[in-house]
């Protein structure tokens, strides 16, 4: 039985790196991942489990880190942002301009880039389902939906 | 950040569980069972739930995974939503588990969560009410498997110190396509005015819904109602007027609204289900 009390050490794979934090049980991952971890590319938005604006992966699965614990994901795998480079599925958003002031977007491209390891080409029905996940207060969400088809073409492209 | 401390354990077993919770109320301290999460910590957030200790059930081995065991489809209390709706072999499940919250949360919204958590949809819970289910329980007295039917009333009334640990259908729900509709306010990711999940088994009609009465009810009554002579809209008149309980009013939307939702919904059900 393990047991975190006040301030824990936990350890995980954050972009690929090993890294370890200090946390209480108290922290969420989005508040670690901020103010612990320097990654502030993952948002604090409504922090209630509503807007995705804080969404990144945990072993490899699209999650909202506001209602994370820290704790929790100690010994799993974390992608923010960060840890997605050059990746078809940031060059669909900047080619289908799927983003304008930038604020849900990370947490956009990350839900994206999960469906897309997982379904190769998602039909409408499975892109709505996954990215209705997100709120968007600026596109109207089709600049996102063309991303989302854009980046699964790109996908495609370059797995031939 | 949860503006409180507290103390967060990982059992590895559930005796350790049980233990650990006996252990917290022993030395005076408010303790809850943590599955999912989303509940949880987003409540605590708002000082709307306090506690001094949680212990997180999800990686207890008893409680992952979805398995077929004699005769019956078991799923784990920690197994997530959307790992629920994609198994496919209870379909009526799929439908239940895949309509609840949105894609991202529902990868963090466990079945026992959604069952056994504070907020009184528990949609999960409705295919179990439907095949009379069974879960099994840990808690100081030992484990037990209950009925479903048995063990919930509005919701699940567990004994201090018990937990889900998984809950369990007979293999036939997988042959039951049934009939299942849900309405909701506004948009498709927002809690339901009406979910309405039915099938046809060997002893007639069976019908359980959430949202209109303020819970989830599976109601005998009402199958007699829909399984008798008449036409579909006779027989759910009749059901719906069988149910226990008060159609529920509220912002999201009007007693009559909910109830003209359920009667067409189980109108339809029947003429689905009856071909």
């Amino acid at each position: 039985m393990k047991e975190y009390d006040g301030l824990v050490r936990i350890e995980l794979t954050l972009n690929g790196e090993k890294r370890t934090a200090h946390v209480s049980p108290a922290d969420t991952l989005l508040r670690a991942l901020r103010e612990n971890l320097g990654m502030t590319g993952t948002k604090l938005g409504c922090e209630n489990g509503d807007c995705g604006a804080c969404t990144l992966l945990v072993d490899g699965k699209p999650v909202k880190s506001c209602y994370t614990l820290a704790v929790d994901v100690d010994d799993k795998t974390i992608t923010t942002i960060e840890g997605l480079v050059n990746t078809d599925v940031q060059q669909a958003f900047i080619e289908e301009y799927g983003f304008q002031c930038g604020y849900c977007t990370p947490g956009v491209i990350l839900n994206a880039y999960a469906l897309l390891e997982e379904t190769f080409e998602p039909n409408p029905e499975e892109t709505r389902t996954w990215m209705e996940s997100n709120l968007c207060r600026c596109t109207g969400y089709e600049g996102i939906e063309k991303s989302v088809k854009r980046a699964a073409e790109l996908k495609k492209r370059a797995e031939r | 950040m949860i503006p409180f401390d507290f103390t967060y354990i990982r059992p590895q077993s559930s005796e350790e569980a049980v233990t650990a919770y006996r252990q917290a109320k022993e030395a005076g301290n408010a303790a809850l069972y943590l599955s999912g999460g989303t509940e949880i910590v987003t409540m605590a957030r708002d000082r709307k739930l306090t506690f001094d200790v949680l212990i997180d059930l999800k990686r207890l081995p008893e409680c992952r995974g979805i398995d077929r065991d004699q005769g019956e489809i078991r799923f784990g209390s920690a197994v997530s939503l959307n790992d629920a709706q994609k198994y496919g072999n209870v379909p009526l499940l799929s439908m239940a588990a895949g309509a609840v919250a949105d894609h991202s949360v529902r990868n963090s919204i466990t079945v026992g969560g959604n069952i056994a958590g504070r907020l009184p949809y528990r949609e999960a819970v409705l295919p179990f009410l439907l095949f009379d289910g069974t879960v099994e329980i840990a808690g100081p007295d030992g484990n037990r498997n209950v009925g479903v039917m048995e063990i919930f009333d509005k919701r699940l009334k567990l004994s201090a110190g018990e937990f889900l640990v998984a809950l369990r259908v007979p293999e036939s729900a997988s042959e039951s396509t049934g009939y299942y509709r849900r309405r909701q306010k506004d948009s498709r990711v927002d809690y339901p005015i009406m979910t309405l999940c039915m099938a046809r088994h060997e002893d007639g009609i069976r019908a359980a819904t959430s949202g209109v009465f303020g819970f989830p009810v599976r109601s005998r009554r009402a199958e007699k109602a829909l399984s008798a002579s008449g036409t579909p809209a006779e027989r759910s008149r009749n059901a719906v007027e069988a149910f226990d309980g008060k159609v529920q009013s509220n912002m999201r939307g009007a007693a009559d609204y909910r109830r003209a939702l359920l009667l067409q919904a189980m109108e339809d059900g029947l003429r689905q289900l009856e071909g």
